[in-house]
């Protein structure tokens, strides 16, 4: 009993999955010029050095604006792609070490649903027939028991089981997305990766497929890794938020304290510019600007030359990640630790002043840069 | 949020699915295609008449009659005889079996070789994307009917050596469409769940991603089929393909062009059967890619 009690507290502490410092670099292909003067290729940092963790039956939810990486992040976590550097930790084992029984493992433990409902599922395939094959080739179910758990599987997310002979043609996008989650749930996973599960969605559909995944969480303790650009998406269903700028984390923690007190300025615009019922929209686009080119990103801060509260020293010098008061954490200069504590010797004695500015600068509120 | 309909309500609908999925798809896949019924449909008739020419036709193709030469129609020879006193009709007849032969046994080959080496190619990635591709390439450098001549010639002339040099140059064309197509399905996401949840290659290649590839190469092949028959015409022509006294349409267009003026049935009636083969394949192409379009 106490045994039980010790090894469930344990397993609440780790992360389902983890990454730590992952990181996916492409290198671009150079032109001859640049090959034989041996001058180095340039490379594309789709994600540098993420560390993020999900807990068992939580949803951790990631935002970006498009080329933010985020994609690339589930595609790693899914091993669809080698990270150039870092670890992907299923229950704290390293995914890429443990060989084809940890593959199998992950294949198991791990699933995922894509954005875009009309790809999403074979269109020669019925819809039984797709969920059928799921349970053969994993062999998890015999033959025989086939037909009732593939309507088993399509009761859970809410689809009619007498449709099972429909092609994905005859189905609106909500039902494909339905079967998709079915498909997904099929060798019934731990984790379920989303990436931009709702996207393509009408509003009145999204609104029904976000609660089919909190009715299946709470249902089956499914924990999420939840990829979108739609902040209103997250603040529903997300406990955790980790916001990409540029392939780095720039913030992350509790979902509650980062939409009531985002930290970093490019949240803060992120959350500004979300419509929201009830509140005017600003006539401004709170983001100042475009994504900059991530083959040569800013130097400094990659957000410096977007961001409303920029100062000469994120210009210079990366920042570290730091805790915030309200718990989240946050790689920004505003934030006292962020700046780190030897300084290269380019940089002007300026401490003083940026630490004034963390102080007397608090973080512009979401409707500040109106 | 309300649930907008429950469809469990809708019994109706859900038995007229069923009704329509228990009924037999020929009929239904053929009801209101005519490209696909007149292709498959002048495509039997021609192997019927063809692979049955001894029902209709008593004579030879091969038989010569000295005192008969250029003879206009009669009853006994419904077209006539050729220069060597041989009967058309027959020849016609006896000649289809060749190129129906070239049309299905060099296309199908190269369709299947083809289509397997793309979409491993661009499945696999890496070194065997790079081998294969590039070899593509070095097969596209070359005039197709250059390079089948030049097979040809060094092989020596003969059926089976025509054979060779068709399924050596032709499969590039399947390679590269099904490599093309196969990277595009591997960004789909039901290519993506396969590999996700683990499908072996043979698996994902084969009931995933060969669905979206078959249609473009299936009617690539109908318009690479007709392509054959004309080159197995050519080389004939040339005389380094079907070979004297073997009756082809090809060769039997390039020995009447010496009595055009007055014999001009001679080169006429193989040719309208050529064409016709050609139509019947193109016909045929149409229907399959409607078909096949409508299934996606």
């Amino acid at each position: 009993m106490t045994a039980l009690a010790t090894e469930l507290a344990a397993t609440m502490r780790t992360p389902l999955l983890e990454t730590r410092g992952l990181s996916k670099h492409y290198a671009l292909q150079r032109s001859t010029r640049a090959w034989l003067r041996r001058e180095p290729g340039e490379v594309l940092r789709a994600v540098d050095d993420v560390s993020l963790a999900v807990l068992p039956g939580r949803t951790l939810g990631v935002v970006g604006e498009t080329g933010s990486g985020k994609s690339t992040l589930g595609r790693l976590v899914l091993r669809l792609e080698r990270p150039s550097a870092g670890q992907v930790l299923l229950d704290g084992q390293d995914v890429a070490s443990g060989g084809g029984a940890m593959s199998h493992r992950l294949r198991r433990d791990v699933q995922v649903v894509l954005q875009d409902p009309y790809t999403s599922l074979n269109p020669h395939e019925t819809v039984g027939g797709a969920l059928a094959e799921v349970l053969k080739v994993t062999g998890s179910v015999p033959a025989a028991g086939r037909p009732a758990r593939v309507a088993e599987l399509l009761d859970q997310v809410g689809f009619p089981s007498g449709w099972a002979g429909r092609k994905p043609g005859q189905l609106s996008g909500g039902g494909r997305q339905r079967v998709s989650i079915a498909r997904a749930l099929a060798v019934g996973p731990r984790l379920l990766v989303a990436d931009e599960p709702v996207s393509a969605l009408d509003v009145s559909v999204q609104a029904q497929v976000l609660n089919l995944f909190q009715r299946l969480q709470s249902e089956l303790g499914l924990a999420y890794l939840f990829i979108t650009h739609d902040l209103a998406v997250l603040e529903r269903i997300a406990d955790d938020v980790a916001v990409l700028y540029l392939g780095k984390v720039v913030e992350q923690g509790p979902a509650e304290a980062l939409f009531a007190s985002p930290a970093h300025p490019y949240t803060q615009a992120l959350l500004a510019a979300a419509p929201k019922l009830g509140r005017r929209r600003s006539t401004t686009s709170a983001v100042a600007g475009e994504l900059p080119n991530p083959i040569t990103p800013p130097s400094g801060c990659t957000f410096h030359p977007r961001c409303p509260a920029a100062m000469a020293v994120c210009r210079e010098v990366v920042p570290l990640t730091t805790t915030t008061a309200t718990g989240q954490r946050v790689a920004c200069h505003l934030y006292p630790g962020s700046t780190p504590g030897t300084e290269p010797p380019v940089r002007p004695p300026s401490t003083p002043a940026s630490g004034a500015a963390a102080v007397s600068h608090p973080a512009p509120s979401p409707g500040g840069t109106r | 949020m309300t649930t907008l309909v429950d469809p469990a309500q809708l019994g109706d609908v859900r038995g007229l699915s069923r009704a329509r999925w228990l009924r037999l798809p020929l009929p239904k896949v053929l009801r209101g295609r005519f490209s696909l019924v007149a292709g498959i449909v002048l495509l039997l008739a021609i192997a019927v008449l063809c692979i049955g020419a001894p029902l209709f036709t008593s004579a030879s193709p091969l038989d010569i009659d000295p005192l008969n030469p250029l003879a206009p129609p009669s009853p006994e020879h419904p077209l006539g005889t050729d220069a060597f006193g041989r009967d058309l009709w027959a020849r016609v007849l006896y000649g289809g079996r060749y190129d129906l032969a070239i049309a299905f046994g060099a296309t199908i080959v190269t369709l299947v070789v083809g289509t397997a080496l793309g979409m491993l190619a661009a499945y696999l990635g890496g070194w065997v994307e790079s081998v294969v591709m590039r070899v593509v390439d070095l097969f596209f450098a070359f005039p197709f009917i250059v390079l089948v001549i030049a097979i040809v010639a060094s092989l020596g002339p003969s059926l089976r050596n025509m054979f060779i040099a068709l399924w050596v140059a032709s499969w590039v064309g399947y390679a590269r469409i099904a490599h093309g197509q196969t990277l595009a399905a591997r960004r789909y996401g039901y290519v993506v769940a396969a590999n996700v949840l683990g499908y072996s290659t043979p698996r994902v290649l084969l009931r995933h991603v060969l669905p979206s590839v078959a249609p473009l190469v299936i009617v690539f092949a109908m318009v690479d089929a007709v392509g054959n028959v004309l080159l197995g015409a050519s080389l004939g022509f040339l005389g380094i393909g079907v070979r004297q006294p073997t009756p082809e349409w090809g060769s039997m267009i390039s020995e009447g062009q010496a009595y055009i003026l007055s014999n001009w049935q001679l080169s006429l009636v193989p040719g309208i059967a050529l064409v016709v083969l050609g139509v019947a394949f193109s016909l045929l192409g149409d229907g399959l890619a409607d078909v096949l379009r409508a299934e996606q």
